[in-house]
């Protein structure tokens, strides 16, 4: 393990529109993950729709052995679509996270017994490479700096051994929404317990 | 990955059909013939676009009868093959299946379990193709049965197929579920010189002119190379020793005996289980199996209290069937009350139960709804049901 905290089991959903890359965001934080030495499960979803449906992914990661991505409540859930927010939102544990896309997810505050984030991640792809396709790469490098989960360097090994493309715009965003992420958590004392 | 030949050490993040196609490719398949079939689709998809990668071949038959019997003849003709499908596939497979057996061609047949009878739920994973494996023959064969419960399973579980059905020259099966097969995980993949991968014996070119394909000095006959020089004839008729088709008591008493005596004789080689009993000071043992153990084992790992009362019985090879091993297990423990889980409405409890009969242990069936699987709480809950039941 690298000098990242080290959390001995966390759950997270991520949940969006087809097209956000979700399913690709939880294999790339997934594999940055197996890197750092967790344990790692992820099981991915989608809806019927051929284009244009949701898709979400929920992940495991844990110390020691593996635990199956069967949640009975998730501990941080990451949506991209306003739809989903409302599904989503009662399935979070109490004292857990939850990160929208802000500008996606208009209508929050559903619940006060979460912490709640709006992080603009589609608009920082664009403010950083002039689109908004790079948004998962906002996201996870928010959460993974927001969590102290896994450094950007690890996040881009992972991506290189996935076989990503466009390396450059997806390592300048990863790097802007880690630093807003660890901007967050030092400035509002975020600590997931 | 995907720009080397061969997957390479360390550790990856894989689907469970991706470790296994990954797998076969490391462990020398060579031959791939299938036809698509959710949940198992992106297997074929994945090994379509590696095979040519490793030189080997690939081809998307024209339905699964075709697919079953391309496998088998790219055998015959010396090469490592695989085909992967689901439940309604596994059926039309059978005919051909029951060739690989009499011919003793070896073959990985991969199952990834689907919610049945019939086209059921076809994205939605289960167990209940278990007896069909075991027993779905006519006539008689018996069968080595692999049950992964995690991606890294359907890697190491894969090599093992192939070791098998080389050493024992017939088709293996590797059961795995919709939910294993489409989750991701940890992949370690050792140094390939570590991996122990088998070929098959092969006749030597000095018995060329002299050597019966089937005649054995042991249970499985060398494999008798195509194009070398060997005159030998398959047949899925009752033969002899040089594969010519007869009627004869003694012939179909021998042949029959030797197909069956290879699993018996391989047994302990191939039986392999795990036991979870730290902290056990109850009488009731959970046997489970596939990707229900994962679940399984998160629930036992997370309470100390459950630990106490139950011990986990986990066989990795379904069949053949760790039964001494197990009885050996319910004795010493003090064992009076087995539940089997399983995502079915029971099949291998019938297993079980044979196995235990006259121990005088109650064999219980604790049957999971196919395609919906319970959290390891709810799994917990579930078992602790029927352990109060009494």
């Amino acid at each position: 393990m690298s000098s990242s905290r080290t959390y001995r089991e966390l759950s997270i959903r991520f949940a969006g529109a087809g097209g956000h890359g979700i399913v690709f965001a939880g294999r790339w934080l997934g594999m940055a993950l197996v890197i750092r030495g967790y344990e790692v499960s992820l099981r991915p979803y989608y809806s019927p729709a051929q284009r244009g449906g949701w898709s979400k992914c929920d992940m495991v990661l844990a110390v020691g052995e593996e635990v199956p991505p069967i949640l009975d409540e998730v501990d941080v859930l990451v949506v991209t679509l306003q739809s989903l927010y409302l599904d989503e939102i009662g399935h979070v544990r109490r004292g857990g996270l939850v990160i929208v896309d802000a500008d996606a997810v208009k209508q929050r505050g559903a619940r006060s017994d979460v912490i709640e984030l709006a992080y603009p991640a589609f608009k920082t792809s664009i403010s950083v490479t002039g689109k908004d396709r790079y948004g998962n790469a906002a996201l996870i490098g928010f959460i993974s700096g927001l969590l102290d989960l896994v450094d950007v360097d690890t996040l881009l090994t992972a991506l290189k051994r996935l076989g990503g493309r466009d390396l450059e715009a997806n390592s300048a965003v990863l790097r802007k929404g880690y630093e807003d992420g660890v901007k967050v958590r030092e400035q509002k004392h975020i600590i997931l317990s | 990955m995907m720009g080397t030949k061969l997957i390479e050490p360390g550790k990856h993040f894989l689907t469970g059909n991706v470790a296994v196609a990954e797998a076969a490719l490391l462990a020398g398949c060579r031959f791939y013939a299938g036809y698509p079939i959710t949940p198992s689709s992106d297997l074929m998809h994945h090994i379509a676009a590696r095979m040519v990668e490793v030189g080997g071949v690939f081809i998307q038959a024209e339905d699964e009868i075709a697919a079953i019997n391309m496998i088998l003849g790219a055998s015959a003709a010396g090469l490592k093959a695989m085909t992967a499908t689901s439940g309604p596939g596994f059926s039309l497979m059978e005919e051909g299946l029951d060739l690989g057996f009499m011919l003793e061609l070896p073959a990985v047949i991969v199952n990834v379990q689907r919610v049945g009878p019939s086209t059921g739920i076809p994205t939605l994973g289960s167990q209940g193709d278990v007896m069909q494996a075991i027993w779905g023959s006519h006539g008689d064969r018996a069968s080595v049965v692999y049950a992964p419960s995690n991606p890294q399973e359907c890697f190491s579980f894969t090599i093992e197929a192939f070791n098998a059905a080389e050493t024992l020259r017939m088709p293996v099966f590797i059961l795995s579920d919709e939910f294993v097969a489409h989750s991701y995980g940890k992949v370690v993949v050792p140094d390939h010189s570590e991996i122990r991968i088998v070929e098959r014996r092969r006749l030597d070119e000095s018995s060329i002119g002299k050597a019966l394909p089937f005649k054995v000095d042991d249970t499985v006959p060398p494999f008798a190379e195509p194009g070398k020089g060997f005159r030998f004839h398959y047949t899925g008729l009752m033969h002899d020793d040089r594969g010519y088709p007869v009627i004869d008591k003694e012939v179909t008493r021998k042949l029959l005996s030797r197909l069956m005596r290879k699993i018996e004789k391989h047994r302990n080689a191939l039986v392999q289980y795990t036991v979870l009993d730290e902290d056990f000071a109850g009488s009731t043992m959970v046997v489970v199996y596939g990707s229900i153990y994962s679940i399984a084992r998160t629930a036992y790992r997370r309470d100390r209290e459950f630990r106490r009362r139950v011990a986990v019985f986990r066989p990795h090879v379904l069949w053949p069937m760790p039964d001494r091993e197990l009885r050996s297990l319910v004795k010493e423990l003090g064992i009076d009350k087995v539940i089997v889980v399983e995502m079915n409405m029971g099949q291998y409890m019938y297993m079980v139960r044979s196995a235990l009969l006259d121990l005088g242990v109650r064999v219980e069936q604790l049957n999971l709804t196919p395609g919906f699987y319970p959290s390891p709480n709810e799994l917990k809950e579930m078992v602790s049901k029927v352990m109060e039941r009494g």
